[in-house]
């Protein structure tokens, strides 16, 4: 590792260079005597901060793969990790300090680590409740650093990165990779659901780089915060992890200035190592947008993509499920063979990933995102996309965002359900007045509620499954209209 | 105005912002006590308050909040000023 990297402890304090490097040292030489045969897995399940980054950094180096999980996941979780993955030890905070007194020095050769050998295993939520690992090779993490080396030209060590997510989803690899590959000065956020503090550590620590969700960008372009601070410190702005709306859009239109930040939207499943697809925002609407869609942009290099329905590849403009292949795709799930097989297919002689997600491309190459395959459903005989329907609910000036869920029923097949933030008040009655110029009106949501806000996963993105429950048990605070 | 009087006037605008009438509110209550009581409700919560008292919080003061007693200590000082 470069002893020329800087981080920041969790007070914001410069954690002097001698101290990183010999922490890293001590790391390091821990795991090589004792964790680094083939068949040795490291969990890290620390309080987030700089040695958190260097146990991961310190297991890339020596060829040991790591599993990145929040500090406060329950025990139960742990265990059926364990239980998947079969890691050798667990390197929580307690460990850490056990490890920082380390003074052996047992090997000093570092193994030769090959382009496909494991380097992480990150956990997702999965659908069954059971977490599901996904296993990426050091050649995706490899393609994607190179990538982020070669298109983040402007940013330089000079630039100070908020590290915001947990290691555990990998959005954050972006901070690692900027970190790795331009020398990035990196500081942990306490933000903690406190958007004004996120604001105040941007602010505080004139922070020029910030890789996060929509969810949270959307935040922190409100008026509240934007009242009280200026933006002029960013520099760099990546948007990933979930849909990047049309709303969200006009919000970076109004508060960012193109000749100050350069904004990317990212699209990727962890499947596919972080991100295969990016677009830099021209804040030009007509090279931006598709309707109310967003463009995802080209594949990032050594990436590939195909829109796929009934088994044959589509052309420009026609919507299929988008397939991913290519240098980054994952090598499967963690001792999941079945989950892999329906995941992993094989598609004219190469492995594609089926993303489920909806898609189509433009003339330029450029993919745009439009809903999820499971975001389609039979309502009234006809087919809807729900992630469509809000894309249009959202065009009304007095609506903030929308979230459209369905229930199945007996009479309809599917019940659908609007839940609206709105900017200024209006009626039920008005909002479907005034879209009745806009959708079919089977494409009209039947029932819609108001709501304050959405409830969100620990990525930050809105959960749907959450949203549905809450209805369902009738637990939703909201008011049907 | 004593801090008893801003603790039971923000009460009501805790009760509303959050939907949750019922919530006993001390000046002990966090916002990790309470489900409701996230990022967006928080931003309504500042702005009610700022709004209701015409008083206006920097970033920096608004960071160190820890609990309702500190928001109540916080509207005391901005209203002697």
């Amino acid at each position: 590792m470069n002893s020329d990297l800087t981080v920041f402890n969790r007070e914001g304090i410069k954690v002097p260079d001698a101290l990183v490097k010999k922490e890293y040292q001590t790391i390091k030489q821990f795991l090589l005597d004792h964790h680094s045969s083939d068949a040795d897995a490291v969990a890290i399940k620390q309080t987030k901060d700089y040695r958190y980054l260097l146990t991961m950094l310190a297991c890339a180096e020596i060829g040991t793969t790591y599993i990145p999980l929040k500090p406060d996941y329950p025990m139960d979780r742990v265990s059926q990790i364990k239980e998947d993955s079969k890691f050798t030890v667990l390197m929580d905070d307690e460990k850490m300090s056990e490890v920082l007194a380390y003074t052996e020095k047992l090997k000093t050769e570092l193994p030769v680590v090959s382009g496909a050998k494991n380097v992480y295993v990150i956990f997702t939520s999965g659908s069954t409740g059971r977490p599901k690992g996904v296993i990426i090779r050091r050649s995706s993490l490899e393609n994607f650093l190179g990538f982020m080396d070669q298109t983040f030209t402007q940013v330089t060590a000079q630039d100070r990165l908020l590290q915001m997510t947990e290691f555990s989803f990998d959005l954050s690899v972006m901070d690692v990779a900027l970190f790795l590959t331009k020398n990035v000065g990196m500081y942990f956020s306490n933000f903690e659901n406190n958007i004004f503090k996120l604001g105040f550590e941007i602010d505080t620590h004139r922070i020029s780089v910030l890789n996060t969700v929509p969810n949270t960008l959307n935040m922190f372009l409100s008026d509240a915060v934007a009242d009280r601070m200026d933006y002029h410190c960013l520099r760099v702005l990546n948007i990933g992890g979930a849909r990047f709306s049309q709303g969200l859009y006009e919000k970076c239109l109004n508060y960012l200035k193109p000749e100050n930040v350069d904004i990317y939207n990212f699209y990727g499943p962890t499947e596919a190592t972080v991100y295969c697809h990016y677009h830099k925002l021209t804040h030009d609407p007509a090279l931006d947008l598709k309707g109310s869609t967003i463009t995802i942009g080209h594949t990032i290099p050594g990436n590939k993509a195909l829109i796929v329905a009934d088994g044959v590849t589509l052309g420009p403009d026609q919507p299929g499920e988008l397939y991913i292949g290519g240098l980054q795709l994952m090598r499967e799930y963690i001792n999941s063979p079945e989950q892999t097989k329906n995941a992993l297919v094989q598609y004219e002689g190469e492995t594609y990933y089926r993303s489920g997600d909806l898609a189509f491309r433009n003339e330029k190459g450029e993919f745009f995102i439009t809903g999820r395959a499971d975001d389609t459903i039979k309502h009234k005989g006809f087919r809807i996309n729900l992630l469509d329907i809000d894309s249009y609910i959202t065009r009304l000036p007095y609506i903030e965002d929308s979230v459209t869920i369905a229930i199945p029923n007996e009479n309809t097949e599917n019940q659908t359900l609007g839940f609206i933030i709105l900017k200024e008040q209006k009626t039920a009655k008005e909002i479907k007045k005034d879209l009745e110029a806009l959708l079919l009106d089977y494409q009209i949501p039947e029932k819609m509620f108001f709501v304050e806000k959405y409830p969100t996963n620990v990525s930050g993105k809105v959960c749907r499954k959450s949203l549905k429950e809450q209805y369902l048990n009738n637990l939703t605070t909201t008011k049907a209209l | 105005m004593t801090n008893e009087e801003i603790l039971k006037n923000i009460t009501v605008f805790i009760h509303d912002v959050l939907e949750a009438p019922d919530l006993n509110v001390t000046p002990e209550t966090s916002a990790a006590d309470v489900d409701e009581w996230d990022s967006m409700t928080h931003i309504q919560l500042i702005s009610a308050i700022e709004k209701s008292y015409k008083i206006r919080f920097a970033l920096g003061e608004l960071q160190t909040l820890k609990n309702v007693g500190d928001m109540v200590n916080l509207i005391q000082k901005k209203l002697n000023n």
